[in-house]
């Protein structure tokens, strides 16, 4: 009775401290809209094609590669790479727009915009510089009558919660806690088979 | 009795006054001047890598001060079996320890900061080291190629004299980052010791928990008597506990810190670069060995060679080297002009070359010659082992230069026998 | 004295005056010990860690990451079961690793520096010894050599490589140099020439790891985690062996030879075992 507590203990401290470090390393693959995380690239999804997305912030953070959240205001670049060949010869227009969650007025919250394009390279780069920090949404459009369309929302210069680094220490703290409950239980089993 | 006590008493302080002494000499350090560019077997060191035109572009410098060795090197075709072929190698230079620092090093004027591959035997490549003094002394600046597999050849080392003081030493850089780091001898230490330090205070206080109690002797008797369960208590399960969780806690946050303070690194480069050999016009004499002899007691070595003289324009024969040793013949100006005034006048030999034919070969012209270079280096330098090595062959560069003074440089290399006539002679007469 | 030190000295049941002998001779062996357990676990590590912990630029996200969590844990893990099995210290491998890393501090300064004019930034060494501390806390409180090995000697491995990113990170900033992106860690070991380790030496990666997002050091280091557990396993073994010295009986010849014949003789007969020395 007491050997399997024992164990029942050890294991559930393991199976908590698991979780918890899992959690910990999946905090970066969460969704944002058309933007997510797939195959180990990040990935704008327009329709039926995929782009490549890639966020820069050269003199802030040297040649670092942002997927969604952009870490710090100040001049920013993305690229977005067509990884399918039709998007090569349709145009493509970019707009980033101030996430105010009212729409109707699109050009007096845009803050870049990129008209209709076609892009022979494959390769939609935006530059801009964001002042202030804050909450806005990208918009990308693409098809001759623009039928497909991707919107996804991002952060700037907004730190990310980091759910998952405080987490980890709960994660030891629920080790030591568990193995010093697992050294109990053994003690307790111990005297038990003496007397 | 007083007397008696005291002698031993004195002896005992002596001999442990020379105990301590001998222990902390083991302690101080002493360091080390030479570096054994004589240790190369004579195979490696006349049929491998031939350097030449190599100047100092000074033989004192202050430190911090730069001074630049050029020059370039030959790779020879009869290169030996022994040795691994020059299909990877690195520009390094020998100096005992880090006296001098690295500031620039070119092999055909690309940054040989990694190793350089694919170099082809038979070619000629530039090379250029700058070396920035650090601490003072009087050293001896080799260039040298280390190549994969046959080890490092050293080339012609010249003394250069470093004054100052260590203490001025400083070399400062700014990363691509935009981090000033004062001085790169010392970065990061500090940071590292003290971290360090904290992980062994941490150690120290978990060792000392244990060791304050009854040890040895009572924790052996209470095992023996199947009491452990007083040598391990639930405090120490509490402690233990504890320190498990402060041990990860300080992991977690000092390595989130560095990975925070530090976004942008970079893994350490592997990679070696390629280059040609330079462009040279090929020679317009050719040699063929036909015999060789090394007169041991004489300390002379006897080449008889065919030369053949291909160009238009009547030739001689200027210079003999081999294994960074230069034997040069003395009645032709412009080998004697070859010489650099700042190249190390220990590795010319004095007698210089014997000619058995000097007079110009005409062109188209064969003649079969006697060369002799005679000279102690040959024993000093530590050259003669070729007679015990297992590849007993000799190999050298010939200069030969032809009437408008343009330099023709010839390989010569064959089988070698050690004879001992210059003796018998000496005997005879 | 506490409580529970008067406990283990009445179950001991030495004489008041043996007691304080037992306490110099604690001392003494403590000594012994410490010297012992330095020049072991340093020439064990010198073989086979070697050159990936002399120079900064050795320190790679492959070989490095794995060579010294598995260099030093055999050391650890012999020197953990010699002093549980006979005293119930759970000390052996944090003292192993405490006494190499103030080894090798010696040696970087007196030798490295002090002969070889080496900077201390080329040659900052890195320990291990995060790792044996969790491995003797396990140890205390699983009471178990398993479990020991399945989580401390996991949490060894994996303990290494962000223990020592801490203070090392700044050595892998990228820096120019004539005109070449590098490493400032390269960058210190060309800089700083070593006439007998050219670079191509240098056994580092080779770049055929940039999987997992570009991070290889983390797969180096849960391989490391993984290789330490049979290390663990092998060598606490090899601990436990030691513990268990014979004396063997000796022969008349022998006696004859040394004058000690015809001496009281209580050592003839079957090979006397230490006891209490099982796993």
């Amino acid at each position: 009775m007491q050997n399997r507590s024992a164990y029942r203990g050890l294991r559930a401290a393991l199976l908590t401290c698991g979780a918890v470090l899992g959690l910990a390393l999946c905090q970066g693959a969460g969704a944002h809209g058309g933007l997510s995380i797939d195959d180990d690239m990040c990935k704008l999804r327009l329709g039926p094609f995929n782009m490549h997305f890639t966020g820069y912030q050269p003199a802030i953070n040297g040649n670092r590669e942002f997927c969604e959240d952009i870490p710090k205001v100040g001049h920013t670049i993305v690229v977005m790479d067509a990884m399918d060949p039709e998007l090569r010869e349709m145009p493509i227009e970019v707009r980033i727009i101030r996430d105010t969650g009212d729409e109707r007025q699109l050009d007096a919250i845009t803050v870049a915009h990129l008209p209709p394009k076609i892009y022979e390279s494959g390769s939609v780069p935006l530059e801009y510089s964001f002042t202030t920090p804050g909450r806005f949404v990208g918009l990308v459009t693409a098809g001759d009558q623009g039928q497909y369309t991707s919107r996804f929302p991002f952060s700037v210069g907004i730190p990310p919660k980091r759910y998952g680094f405080y987490l980890l220490f709960v994660g030891v703290a629920l080790l030591g806690f568990g193995l010093y409950r697992y050294s109990g239980m053994k003690r307790q089993r111990q005297m038990a088979d003496q007397i | 009795m007083s007397l008696h006590l005291r002698m031993p008493r004195r002896g005992l302080s002596l001999s442990l006054l020379l105990a301590v002494m001998t222990f902390a000499s083991t302690l101080v350090p002493v360091p080390v001047a030479a570096h054994g560019e004589r240790a190369t077997e004579p195979y490696i060191r006349t049929r491998t890598v031939h350097w030449y035109d190599v100047t100092w572009s000074t033989q004192q410098v202050g430190v911090n001060e730069t001074v630049t060795v050029e020059g370039k090197f030959h790779l020879f075709t009869d290169w030996p079996d022994a040795a691994s072929k020059p299909e990877l190698a690195f520009l390094s230079n020998a100096t005992p320890g880090a006296v001098m620092t690295r500031v620039e090093s070119y092999i055909n004027d690309m940054p040989a900061q990694q190793s350089v591959s694919q170099l082809e035997v038979g070619g000629d490549y530039s090379f250029k080291l700058v070396m920035a003094g650090r601490v003072p002394g009087r050293w001896h600046l080799h260039p040298v190629l280390s190549v994969h597999g046959a080890g490092p050849i050293v080339g012609p080392g010249h003394w250069v004299e470093v004054t100052g003081s260590a203490a001025d030493y400083k070399l400062p850089i700014t990363t691509m980052t935009g981090e000033v780091i004062d001085d790169l001898q010392h970065y990061g230490v500090a940071r590292l010791q003290l971290w360090q330090a904290g992980y062994a205070l941490i150690a120290v206080a978990w060792i000392f928990w244990w060791i304050r109690r009854p040890l040895i002797v009572p924790r052996w008797n209470a095992i023996r008597k199947g009491r452990e369960d007083l040598l391990v208590t639930r405090t120490d399960d509490r402690v233990a506990a504890a320190m498990l969780v402060l041990v990860l806690v300080v992991v977690i946050f000092g390595y989130h810190h560095a990975t925070q303070k530090y976004e942008y690194v970079v893994p350490l480069q592997a990679g070696s670069f390629k280059t040609k050999p330079l462009p040279l016009p090929p020679p317009e004499v050719a040699v063929q060995m036909k015999d060789a002899t090394y007169d041991v007691p004489g300390r002379s070595l006897r080449l008889d060679v065919e030369v053949t003289n291909q160009s238009d324009s009547p030739m001689r024969l200027g210079e003999f080297t081999t294994a960074n040793l230069r034997f040069l013949n003395k009645s032709l100006a412009v080998a004697l002009a070859g010489v650099d005034p700042s190249f190390p006048k220990d590795l010319v030999a004095g007698s210089g070359l014997k000619l058995s034919d000097d007079s110009p070969i005409a062109p188209g012209e064969t003649r079969t010659m006697r060369i002799e270079a005679t000279d102690a280096a040959w024993e000093i330098e530590r050259l003669v082992s070729f007679l015990t090595n297992v590849d007993s062959r000799v190999g050298g560069m010939l200069f030969f230069f032809d009437a408008q003074g343009q330099r023709h440089m010839v390989e010569v290399f064959g089988p070698i026998i050690p004879v001992f006539t210059q003796l018998q002679l000496a005997q005879r007469h | 004295m506490t409580e529970n030190d008067r406990a283990i000295l009445k179950v001991s049941e030495l004489s008041p005056q043996a007691i304080g002998w037992s306490r110099t001779l604690d001392l003494l062996i403590i000594v012994v010990a410490a010297f012992l357990i330095w020049s072991v676990s340093h020439i064990s590590f010198l073989l086979l860690g070697g050159d990936w912990d002399f120079f900064i630029d050795w320190k790679d996200r492959q070989y490095w990451i794995l060579i010294i969590p598995i260099t030093t844990i055999i050391m650890a893990a012999s020197f953990q079961a010699i002093f549980w099995n006979l005293f119930r210290l759970p000390i052996g491998a944090t003292a192993s690793l405490l006494l190499l890393l103030l080894g090798t501090w010696i040696v970087r300064y007196h030798s490295w520096e002090g002969l070889a004019y080496f900077p201390i930034s080329l040659v900052v060494p890195g320990t291990c010894l995060m790792g044996a501390l969790v491995l003797d806390a396990i140890l205390v409180l699983s009471r178990s050599w398993l479990v020991t090995g399945m989580f401390g000697a996991t949490l060894y491995g994996l303990l290494f490589y962000p223990a020592n990113w801490t203070y090392m990170a700044g050595y892998f900033q990228p820096v120019m140099n004539m005109g070449d992106m590098t490493s400032v860690a390269d960058l210190i070991g060309y800089v700083f020439p070593r006439a007998g380790t050219p670079e191509y030496i240098r056994i580092i990666e080779r770049g055929t790891l940039r999987t997992f997002g570009d991070t290889p050091t983390w797969v180096s280091a849960f391989f490391a985690a993984f290789v330490c557990i049979f290390l663990y396993y092998l060598f606490w073994g090899l601990g436990v062996l030691a513990c268990n010295a014979r004396f063997f009986p000796v022969g008349e010849r022998f006696k004859s030879l040394y004058g000690a014949k015809g001496a009281k003789d209580q050592t003839a007969g079957g090979p006397v075992t230490q006891p209490g020395a099982s796993s």
